[in-house]
């Protein structure tokens, strides 16, 4: 066991840690903070019976190999170096330290000690965990131990984190350790037919996101809260064996029991917009036996950027409620008010249609104007909505792409150009055509 | 073996390097107030060896609420019950067993609180057949009360917590730790305890690797809020382990009692429950 005061050895490049404090302490092992000479790093050491070699080779390789590429990349908090203490048999794996004090975890978020995150960054931290995960894919490594102890998020910004990442496979490759909390786990790998992989990682994603938005597991229904003998079998048979979604719209069996300990879910369940509700019945219905059917992470990227830009506040009581395609009117999920939707752009570009709703704090990023630009590029703002200094009812989109645009006025009349840093005014039916492949039409 | 809640007394045996107690606290005497909280100390072997399992609760102190000392009391019961029962199936590994009870304790036990409160109720009020027909939060509230509890074996710490009151960690070297921070950080001073609306999900958990001769000390607030400070605390604890090194741990805790009183006395006035497992060699694995 590691305590204050003590220095361990890095293996690689004889690098000296001395251990400055303890942050915390899960299944596998404890973090503590620690000084390198140069700066602050993190420590994890594994628990002795968690000390086997085979963990110490993999995370070897991943230092080796080194993490994913790209912005997502860098969400991963990395291995650096494996480290050691004289006398002592278990060991453990140096990471750059995080600061602890904008980040959080969900559980924390339940028990009300960090803020809850709004439906904007709810958005952003779900579509960045998934962009994560993806890149990680793409990187032929294969995750296998989602859970909710190792994703934390930035409840104010919605930057998200990765955290024990010492339990990363390389993809079909890796031994058959089974990993992980059983909660997370796909069916497939609870009973043993399957080693974990990118299609069980995705199974758990889609695990872990209902647990962020729903803060439920979506198979604890009427078929766990009659289970009189929680154990291991009884586990296995809800997660693996008969695994039956709460929401499933054709099988009933496992709906919310009708205790006030489960009416959260359903709360929930109704605010959550209705394109992730889908995706969510699509993972827990033909995702659990026919891996080919889950959702992938692109498709997670793509819904929840989409949703990013459809929230609307309820002018009574400032809820924040989503809009879909279609609706004129909306019904506040909190005071259940009506009220008139916000006018729309509606963006489309080579990659199909966007809606993105007129706000006062709208922005464009590059990434909703160009589908296809750079990953460092997609956050850049290229547009953002003015009110008129001189009447507040007048607004408009002002262009900050660098480059001109066209604009085609609803009645007809002479398409303009719109250099930048000039604006558009916002009203029904005006087009605007920004490059040469992307349109925005304005709607009321 | 014992397993029973409730003020220790001298005829009561405790295993081994634990011991608990509840006082009740100065203001409850002068006001003919019951004592609201209630404790208890478990020992003995599972499938993880020699198990150690400290509880306490503090039920709440208005008069909305009172029913409370039976809803503490049932609480302490039903946790030390839940969290065997969670030993013997989750028996693998300490991994496993955290997991388990990080996931699935908290709506287990608020379960099983509640059936016990109900049984109580129905008992004690059998004329009150309307609430007993359609209980609501209006009858769980009159019970209402916080829970804390500890679970050691070997080298490994796992403890839980709703509401407010204390868990830490005291080394023969004077270092205090506390395995769940404290609760001043949450976000506008709400209390929580099992009748919180959503009570399930505002536990907070900890896993915590014991290394050396340490005293795990489980106190309901009276404790620490009759203390000056938090140094002051601490220094209660230091002094503590220090006799149990010094003398041993059966004199040292031979003047608690006395010092708890006089703690709610010159403090708070509320009760005060403290309970103590002296882990003399954490290291030392029991052969299978
Ligand atoms: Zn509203």
């Amino acid at each position: 066991m590691l305590l204050i005061g003590d220095t361990v050895q890095g293996l690689l490049g004889s690098r000296h840690y001395r251990i400055i404090d303890r942050l915390g302490e899960g299944g596998q092992g404890a973090v503590f903070l620690a000084d390198d000479g140069r700066g602050e790093v993190a420590v994890k050491w594994y628990h002795r019976q968690n000390a086997v070699e085979q963990q110490r080779e993999m995370i070897a390789r991943l230092i080796r190999m080194g993490p994913p590429g790209g912005e997502a990349g860098r969400r991963f908090v990395w291995p650096l170096d494996v480290v050691t203490k004289k006398g002592d048999l278990s060991f453990g794996y140096v990471m750059p330290a995080v600061n602890l004090k904008s980040y959080a975890e969900l559980g924390q978020v339940w028990a009300r000690l960090r803020p809850t995150p709004g439906m904007r960054q709810r958005c952003r931290i779900s579509w960045q965990l998934a962009q994560a995960y993806r890149q990680l894919h793409l990187a032929g490594y294969c995750y296998r131990d989602i859970s909710m102890g190792n994703f934390l998020f930035d409840p104010k910004s919605g930057e998200v984190l990765i955290i024990d990442n010492d339990n990363i496979g390389i993809n079909q490759q890796s031994g058959s350790r089974i990993l992980g909390t059983m909660e997370f786990m796909a069916p497939e790998v609870i009973t043993g037919r399957q080693v974990p992989s990118t299609s069980t990682d995705l199974y758990s994603l889609a695990v872990l996101l209902f647990y962020f938005w729903i803060w439920h597991h979506p198979m604890h229904g009427m078929l766990e809260y009659n289970v009189r003998v929680w154990d291991i079998p009884a586990k296995k048979r809800i997660y693996g064996e008969m695994p039956v979604f709460i929401f499933d719209p054709r099988d009933g069996s496992n709906r919310l029991p009708a205790d006030p300990e489960y009416q959260t879910p359903l709360r929930f369940w109704d605010a959550c917009p209705k394109s992730i509700r889908d995706l969510f019945i699509r993972s827990f219905t033909d995702g659990i036996r026919n891996p080919d059917r889950r959702v992938t992470e692109g498709e997670w990227v793509h819904a929840f950027r989409q949703l990013e830009n459809q929230i609307a506040r309820c002018p009574h009581d400032r809820a924040e409620n989503f809009w879909q395609p279609g609706m004129k009117q909306l019904q506040c999920w909190h005071c259940h008010r009506r009220f008139d939707a916000p006018p729309r752009f509606v963006i489309s570009s080579s990659s199909g249609l966007k809606h993105v709703l007129v706000l006062p704090e709208t922005k464009l990023r590059r990434s909703e104007l160009e589908p296809f630009c750079s990953e460092e590029s997609m956050d850049e703002v290229v547009a953002e909505v003015i009110q008129n200094p001189n009447n507040p009812n007048v607004w408009g989109l002002r262009n900050l792409t660098g480059e001109s645009w066209q604009f085609m006025p609803a009645d007809g009349s002479e398409p303009r150009e719109v250099v930048s840093g000039r604006a558009v005014p916002i009203s029904a039916g005006h087009e605007v055509k920004i490059g040469y492949q992307t349109n925005l039409r304005i709607e009321v | 073996m014992s397993d029973r809640t409730g003020p220790a007394s001298a005829s009561v045996r405790l295993p081994a390097h634990t011991w608990f107690d509840v006082r009740r606290g100065s203001s409850h005497v002068r006001t003919g107030l019951p004592c609201q909280d209630a404790a208890a100390v478990w020992r003995g072997r599972l499938p993880q060896g020699q198990v150690t399992i400290l509880v306490v609760a503090d039920g709440h102190g208005d008069s909305k609420y009172d029913l409370s000392e039976h809803g503490a009391r049932l609480a302490v019961q039903t946790a030390l019950h839940c969290l065997r029962s969670f030993c013997r199936r989750f028996n693998t590994s300490s991994s496993l067993l955290y997991d388990a009870i990080r996931h699935d304790f908290a709506h287990r036990l608020t379960r099983q609180w509640r059936q016990a409160v109900l049984r109580h109720y129905s008992e004690n009020f059998p004329q009150d057949v309307e609430l007993l027909n359609r209980p609501s939060i209006n009858l769980y509230r009159r019970y209402g009360t916080t829970l804390l509890f500890s679970l050691a074996f070997d080298d490994c710490l796992i403890g839980g917590q709703i509401g407010d009151g204390d868990m830490t960690v005291t080394h023969t070297g004077g270092d205090v730790g506390r395995p769940i921070p404290a609760a001043e950080r949450l976000i506008a001073n709400e209390t929580h305890s099992l009748i919180s609306a959503d009570s399930i999900r505002l536990w907070r958990f900890c896993r915590w690797t014991l290394h050396e001769p340490c005293l795990i000390c489980l106190s309901t607030d009276g404790l620490s809020n009759g203390m000056a400070s938090d140094e002051s605390f601490g220094d209660f604890l230091r002094s503590l382990v220090r006799n149990i090194e010094q003398y041993s741990f059966a004199e040292t805790v031979k003047v608690v009692p006395g010092f708890l009183d006089r703690v709610s006395a010159g403090g708070s006035g509320d009760d005060v429950s403290l309970a103590l497992f002296w882990q003399a060699d954490p290291r030392r694995k029991k052969k299978k």
